[in-house]
C-alpha cells in the first residue's frame, strides 16, 4: 500500500461513511417539501476508483491529479434522481438557498448530431453541518459532487458505466457505438415526451421549457 | 505557527477612478512593536474572524474566482508584487466614503499533524489623533493625520488557511465590525465586493439550523421555566429579522437563563455552528419554530409545540361572515402567572 492509498484509506474508514450519512440527511432536510424525486443516494469513492483515477491521464499521457488527496473533489459523491427533466433545474436553484457551488455543468454530447451521456453535476463546498467537528485543513473533504439527473438519464450511464464503456470504447464497432447513443436517444426521448405530458396533465407544471 | 512574510501597502478609495492604482507597499521586518501587534492579529484572527465566507463560483460556473486567483498567487510568492494584486483590488472596490486604509497582508505556515498555510488580511482604517508629550517643563501637543487604528468600528479582517493552496482555499473567516451598522455600502464591499464572497452559511440553513436546536431542546427538557423561556425568546427572535448573528450572539442578547442557553447551543451537532455567523430569516423561523401562537383581536394569546397544537385547541368556525372562532382546551394548571406589563 503506497503512501497515498494509506492517507485515503484512513480518510475513507474514519471520516467518509459519517460524512456520507450526515450529508444524505441534510439534502432530504433540504427537499423535503419537494416533490417529483425518486431518490436521494450518497456515497464515499471506493478506494480502488479512488486510486486508480489518480492515475489517470490526460490525452498528452501526463498525469491528470498531482495532487490527488486535494484535487479529486468527488470522494463524497450525492445523487438525486427526478421524474421529470424540468426537476432537475428546480431542485438545483433550491439546493443553492442552503448550498454553495463551486461548479456547475450540464453534460449534454459535444454536437446536437450525437447522443451519448446528459447530468447536471455540481460540485458543492461541504456543509458544516455534516462534520462532527472541527478538523484541521486537509483532515477531511472540503467538497461534493452532485449529479442531478432524471430517471431515464440515470438508467442510461448506469448502464453504460456497466459496460465499461471507457475502456471498450477504442474497440467497439461503429455499429456498437451506434447503438450506444441510440439508447441515449431514446433515453432522452422518453425525458422529452414525459417533460411535455406532465406540463399537460400536471396542475402544478403549468409551463413548459426545454 | 511562523509567520513567514508581512507586507503592507496604503489603500486609497479609487472605486470608480480613471487616475491608475499606484501601489505604496513594504516589507514588515519581524521585530518592534509593530511586528507585536500583527503577530497578535495573526493570532487572534483564529477566534476574532467568525463570519464563514465562501469565494463565489464564476458565472459560467466554472471554478474560477478573480480575488481568490491573486489570493493563491500571494500564497505562492509572498512577495511585494503579488501583494500589490490584492491591494490594486482593494483600493479598486473602496469608495470615498471608506476612505483611506492600511493594508496587511500576514502569510504563515502551521505545522502540525497536518501542516497548512494561513493568510491574514487586515485593514486598519484612517484615522486622526492628538499626540501628547509631557517632559518636566511642558506639555506638547500636537494634531496627527493618517492614525491606523485597529480598535475603529471600521476594521475588517478575513482569514484564509488550508493545506493546498491550488485546490484549497475556498472558504474563510471574516470579520467586519460595520455588518449590522445599517450603511449597506460600507459593510457589502469587503465581503462582497473586494473577496467576490458571499456568507458560507446561507440565510436558509443558518436560520433553520437555529430552529431546529430551538425545537430539540423544547423535546429534550421537562423543566417548565425552560420551556416559558424558550418560547418567550422564539418569539422574541422576530426582531433579529435580517440580522447578522450567530446562535451564540442571538441568545446571548436576549438574556436567557445560562441553563436555557446551554440547553439549546448543546443541540448543536457542531459546536462550531452556534457560532457561525449568518443573515437571520425571521419568517422561516417562524415556520419552523417549536412553538406556534395565535393571537385573538380579543387580547387573548393561546400558545402549544407546533406538531401538537391542532391536537390541543379545539378549533370551530362561526357560521355567520363575521369570522369568528372559537378554541376549547382542557387539562391541569401546572403553573400560572401574572407579568407586570410596563
Amino acid at each position: 500500500m503506497n503512501d497515498l492509498e494509506k492517507v485515503y484509506t484512513e480518510r475513507y474508514n474514519k471520516h467518509l461513511f459519517g460524512i456520507c450519512k450526515e450529508l444524505e440527511d441534510y439534502i432530504r432536510l433540504c427537499l423535503r417539501d419537494v416533490s417529483r424525486i425518486d431518490r436521494i443516494t450518497t456515497r464515499p469513492k471506493s478506494i480502488k476508483s479512488f486510486i486508480e483515477k489518480s492515475k489517470s491521464t490526460d490525452n498528452a499521457g501526463d498525469k491528470k491529479y498531482l495532487d490527488p488527496i486535494n484535487q479529486i473533489q468527488d470522494q463524497i459523491g450525492a445523487r438525486i434522481i427526478t421524474f421529470y427533466t424540468r426537476d432537475v433545474e428546480r431542485i438545483y436553484e433550491l439546493l443553492l438557498e442552503s448550498l454553495k457551488p463551486i461548479e456547475q455543468k450540464n453534460r449534454i454530447p459535444d454536437s446536437e448530431w450525437e447522443f451519448g451521456y446528459f447530468g447536471n453535476h455540481s460540485i458543492f463546498l461541504l456543509p458544516t453541518e455534516v462534520y462532527e467537528s472541527d478538523f484541521e485543513p486537509g483532515v477531511v473533504p472540503q467538497f461534493f459532487e452532485l449529479q442531478i439527473k432524471t430517471m431515464f438519464q440515470h438508467a442510461w450511464s448506469e448502464a453504460n458505466h456497466d459496460l465499461g464503456y471507457k475502456n471498450i470504447e477504442a474497440s467497439m464497432s461503429p455499429n456498437d457505438k451506434r447503438l450506444l447513443a441510440f439508447t441515449s436517444a431514446q433515453a432522452w426521448g422518453a425525458d422529452f415526451t414525459f417533460n411535455d405530458l406532465s406540463a399537460k396533465h400536471l396542475s402544478d407544471y403549468p409551463e413548459t421549457k426545454h | 505557527m511562523a509567520i513567514t512574510a508581512i507586507h503592507s501597502f496604503l489603500v486609497h478609495p479609487l472605486k470608480g477612478a480613471k487616475n491608475p492604482f499606484k501601489v505604496g507597499g513594504t516589507e514588515v521586518t519581524f521585530s518592534g512593536k509593530l511586528y507585536d501587534l500583527l503577530d497578535e492579529v495573526y493570532t487572534r484572527s483564529e477566534s476574532e474572524c467568525s463570519i464563514p465566507i465562501a469565494f463565489r463560483m464564476s458565472e459560467d460556473g466554472t471554478q474560477t474566482n478573480r480575488c481568490r486567483t491573486i489570493i493563491q498567487d500571494h500564497l505562492k510568492h509572498e512577495n511585494l508584487t503579488t501583494g500589490s494584486a490584492i491591494a490594486k483590488r482593494l483600493s479598486e472596490n473602496t469608495t470615498k466614503r471608506s476612505s483611506l486604509g492600511l493594508l496587511f497582508l500576514i502569510c504563515g505556515n502551521e505545522v502540525g499533524a497536518s501542516p497548512y498555510k494561513k493568510l491574514v488580511i487586515s485593514r486598519f482604517p484612517v484615522n486622526s489623533a492628538i499626540l501628547a508629550e509631557e517632559n518636566s517643563e511642558k506639555l506638547s501637543i500636537e494634531f496627527l493625520e493618517r492614525v491606523f487604528m485597529r480598535s475603529a468600528h471600521a476594521y475588517k479582517s478575513v482569514l484564509y488557511k488550508d493545506s493546498s493552496i491550488d485546490h484549497g482555499f475556498w472558504k474563510g473567516h471574516a470579520v467586519d465590525r460595520q455588518v449590522n451598522s445599517g450603511d449597506i455600502e460600507t459593510s457589502a464591499y469587503w465581503i462582497n465586493d473586494f473577496l467576490d464572497s458571499e456568507y458560507a452559511t446561507t440565510p436558509k440553513q443558518g436560520t433553520m439550523r437555529l430552529a431546529s436546536a430551538f425545537r430539540k431542546a423544547t423535546q429534550v427538557t421537562d423543566d417548565l421555566d425552560i420551556k416559558q423561556e424558550l418560547t418567550a425568546a422564539s418569539i422574541l427572535f422576530k426582531n433579529f429579522d435580517g440580522q447578522t448573528l450567530s446562535a451564540e450572539s442571538a441568545l446571548s442578547s436576549l438574556g436567557l437563563s445560562e441553563k436555557s442557553r446551554n440547553l439549546i447551543l448543546s443541540q448543536f451537532k457542531n459546536p462550531s455552528l452556534a457560532k457561525e455567523r449568518f443573515t437571520f430569516n425571521a419568517t422561516l423561523f417562524s415556520t419552523e419554530t417549536p412553538y406556534r401562537s395565535i393571537q385573538l383581536d380579543t387580547g387573548a394569546t393561546l400558545m402549544a409545540q407546533t406538531e401538537k397544537f391542532d391536537d390541543l385547541f379545539k378549533r370551530t368556525e362561526s357560521d355567520n361572515e363575521d369570522q369568528l372562532v372559537t378554541y376549547s382546551t382542557s387539562g391541569r394548571i401546572t403553573s400560572e402567572r401574572i407579568e407586570k406589563r410596563r
